[in-house]
């Protein structure tokens, strides 16, 4: 899924300018980076292409579909095709991890029988399929609560997945994670991406898991982006400019 | 005294600030304090007109010394310094206090009260709560029989005829006095002969010999001509095995079940309606919907009316409105609790974690998915605790609003107290305490169990 973000603004309540005025264009089937440092705007952007935020103004569309403007069942539609990992993993800790999965198929079945927990089977085998798929489908049953961090993220991975996406965003998918299962999740987004075409933008804190995953790198500060292109370019240089002149670059292997 | 630095302001006069402050609240607001300076007029004046109103202007005479403090407070907060209002706040209480404790008429009841024959009356009940009416030890054994009475002379006629039944005689002797003759009791009994006319009148006690059988003479107590009943009562140990409860514990437990059920009406009825009504009285769900904040002002609004009414003061109105009984009571809990419990949910919604209610959205989920499955998960085990404390709660409440008119065992045991009967009452009030110390304990480890 093609994106295509023009003159983005996000002025909060209390007015803070958390977007300034944001052009980009993401091709379909990119695996995009945002980096920057805390409050540079990075979630906000995340949350405006879905709407769980509502920009100020500016346009933003997918695949010439325009979200901005869309209506409440229309934008319903779109998030539908739109996967959504988040640094907190954002699970129903209560819920089955199944159960938690099959969100992902909210946006597709009937009101009624999903109110009263009945998914049609196709949707529980997906549902399984990707809990396969990321290595957890053996604690299917299992309270949400009852997994380790990373299980955690892998499951939002696969109610992610199980939305049969077009665009996964990624909001610091892996910041509250140890470093050897950041790589994992960040494998299977790689793998969605380069085998499903899923495009993906994610953020990301350490700049070498930009390098290490990502087609392309977009840099934001105090809401602009002050860098965009290929992970190679960002020299020590640009990294000064990006993060601030005391810092100093940390490598995550 | 706390104190705390003052922002800097433009330096100000220290006496400019005394003298503006005797009027009241002046010289606070010559300091920049306008709010405290509003306030020390508000306060004043307020306190002023509830003096008025209770009848005691002179009353306002000590808030000389609120007035003293507020000059004193304005000349600290001309030199940088703001005082604790630890003196007005302890001024205006006990001034309240007073006016309080003479308005609502405490002071002229205290002196009214008779302590010794208030105490005697609470030794009834206390001794009666050692002795509560539990058990049926004895059977009643009784026999009538008429006695018969004209200007000429006294004859009396058994009533009863049957073989095995007990049976009384009565034969008039000489002198006026009658001789009552029993048999057919439980041998080795106690008992006693009553006249059943206008109110019992006991003639004798009687003691049964070993055959069962008594006799008892007394003075003819009838003046009038006439048929008059006379009964004679034995009361029938029951061995150990035999014994049951008495009749006192046996409608004490009906109705108790009745007010437990009353309580549990209550709580159901006020689940299903104030569930799904909180999910729009919590205001992170309403916002995610169409003229959501109308939705969560009404609902909300609706549920704080009703929680503020006390469910006793419904049952008033609802036994005027549909009789005096268990409705009126289930109604009332009902009612209210469609307010507490709306209350206490929507309360619980607020605070769930946003994260998965942001998650579930993001899938394309509409309203109603996004509270069943990211809310209602989340909000279970309080909902659970909660409508379970309501319930606890309700029992007690349903007690209470017996007395009301609201049917129950609260009906019963207003009834005993006002007959004096102290021993059943005590029966109707241990049953209480033990079902609510039950229902709190039974509450509590649910509640445990579930958060």
């Amino acid at each position: 899924m093609a994106l295509d973000i023009a003159q983005l603004r996000k002025v909060y309540p209390d007015g803070t300018v958390a977007l300034d005025g944001i052009d980009l264009l993401v091709p379909d089937g990119q695996f995009l980076a945002v980096i920057g440092l805390s409050g540079s705007g990075k979630s906000t952007l995340m949350r405006c292409i879905n709407r769980l935020i509502e920009p100020t103004s500016g346009t933003i569309t997918l695949d010439g579909i325009d979200v901005t403007s869309a209506n409440r069942q229309e934008l319903r539609r779109i998030r539908g095709q739109v996967g959504m990992i988040f640094q907190q993993f954002n699970l129903v800790k209560r819920s089955s991890v199944l159960t938690n999965t099959l969100a992902g198929r909210l946006g597709y079945v009937d009101t009624f029988l999903s109110l009263i927990n009945w998914f049609p089977s196709k949707d529980r085998e997906l549902a399984m399929l990707n809990l396969t798929r990321v290595g957890i489908a053996e604690k299917a049953e299992q309270r949400a609560d009852t997994l380790s961090g990373g299980q955690q993220q892998r499951v939002g991975i696969a109610r992610a997945l199980t939305q049969k996406p077009k665009l996964i965003l990624a909001d610091e998918p892996v910041a509250s994670l140890d470093p050897a299962t950041a790589h994992s999740i960040l494998d299977y987004l790689e793998q969605a991406n380069k085998q499903d075409g899923i495009t993906v933008v994610c953020s990301l804190h350490f700049l070498s898991l930009a390098r290490r995953y990502a087609d392309r790198v977009i840099a934001l500060k105090a809401g602009k982006i002050v860098f965009d292109g290929p992970p190679d370019e960002i020299d020590d240089t640009r990294f000064k400019e990006i993060y601030g002149e005391g810092a100093e670059e940390v490598e995550v292997t | 005294m706390r104190t705390s630095p003052v922002k800097p302001e433009p330096a100000r006069s220290p006496v400019a600030a005394t003298l503006l402050s005797i009027a009241p609240g002046l010289g606070q607001i010559y300091c920049g304090q306008y709010k405290r300076g509003l306030a020390i007029l508000a306060v004043l004046l307020a306190q002023i007109g509830v003096a008025v109103m209770a009848g005691m202007p002179a009353a306002s005479l000590w808030l000389i010394l609120i007035w003293l403090w507020n000059i004193a407070d304005a000349w600290g907060l001309a030199t940088g310094r703001r005082g604790s209002p630890a003196i007005p706040i302890v001024v205006l209480t006990l001034l309240n206090l007073a006016l309080c404790w003479r308005l609502s008429e405490i002071g002229t009841q205290i002196r009214q009260v008779d302590l010794p024959s208030g105490l005697a009356n609470a030794r009834n009940l206390v001794s009666a709560l050692a002795q509560p009416d539990v058990l049926r030890t004895s059977d009643l054994q009784t026999a009538d029989a008429n006695l018969i009475v004209t200007k000429s002379e006294v004859s009396g006629r058994p009533e009863t005829f049957e073989k095995r039944r007990p049976r009384l005689n009565l034969i008039p002797t000489d002198k006026g006095r009658i001789t009552a003759a029993g048999r057919g009791f439980a041998p080795g009994a106690q008992g006693a002969v009553y006249l059943r006319a206008g109110g019992d009148k006991k003639l004798a006690d009687v003691a049964t010999d070993r055959s069962g059988a008594f006799r008892v003479t007394f003075a003819n107590p009838i003046r009038l001509p006439g048929s008059y009943w006379v009964q004679a009562e034995v009361k029938k140990p029951l061995p150990l095995l035999q014994w049951r409860m008495s009749d006192t514990l046996d409608q004490s437990l009906k109705l108790m079940r009745e007010t437990v059920f009353l309580a549990f009406i209550g709580t159901a009825v006020a689940l299903i309606i104030s569930f799904p009504l909180s999910f729009l009285a919590a205001r992170n769900l309403a916002a995610q919907i169409p003229a959501g904040w109308l939705l969560y002002s009404v609902t909300r609004s609706a549920f704080n009316i009703l929680r503020s009414i006390e469910a006793l003061i419904i049952a008033v109105v609802m036994a005027i409105i549909v009789g005096i009984g268990p409705l009126a009571g289930a109604l009332a809990l009902s009612i209210h609790g469609i307010g507490a419990l709306g209350k206490l949910y929507s309360e619980a919604i607020e605070s769930v974690e946003h994260g998965p209610i942001e998650a579930v959205m993001s899938t394309g989920a509409n309203w109603l998915q996004v509270v069943r499955f990211g809310a209602v998960p989340q909000v279970v085990p309080q909902f659970i605790a909660f409508t379970m404390y309501r319930w606890d709660i309700n029992v007690r409440m349903a007690t209470v609003i017996g007395l009301v008119g609201g049917g129950g065992i609260g009906n019963l045991l207003y009834s005993y107290i006002n007959g004096l009967q102290w021993e059943k009452a005590a029966t109707a009030i241990w049953l209480i305490a033990i079902v609510v110390m039950l229902m709190d304990y039974a509450s509590a480890v649910i509640r445990e169990r579930v958060v």
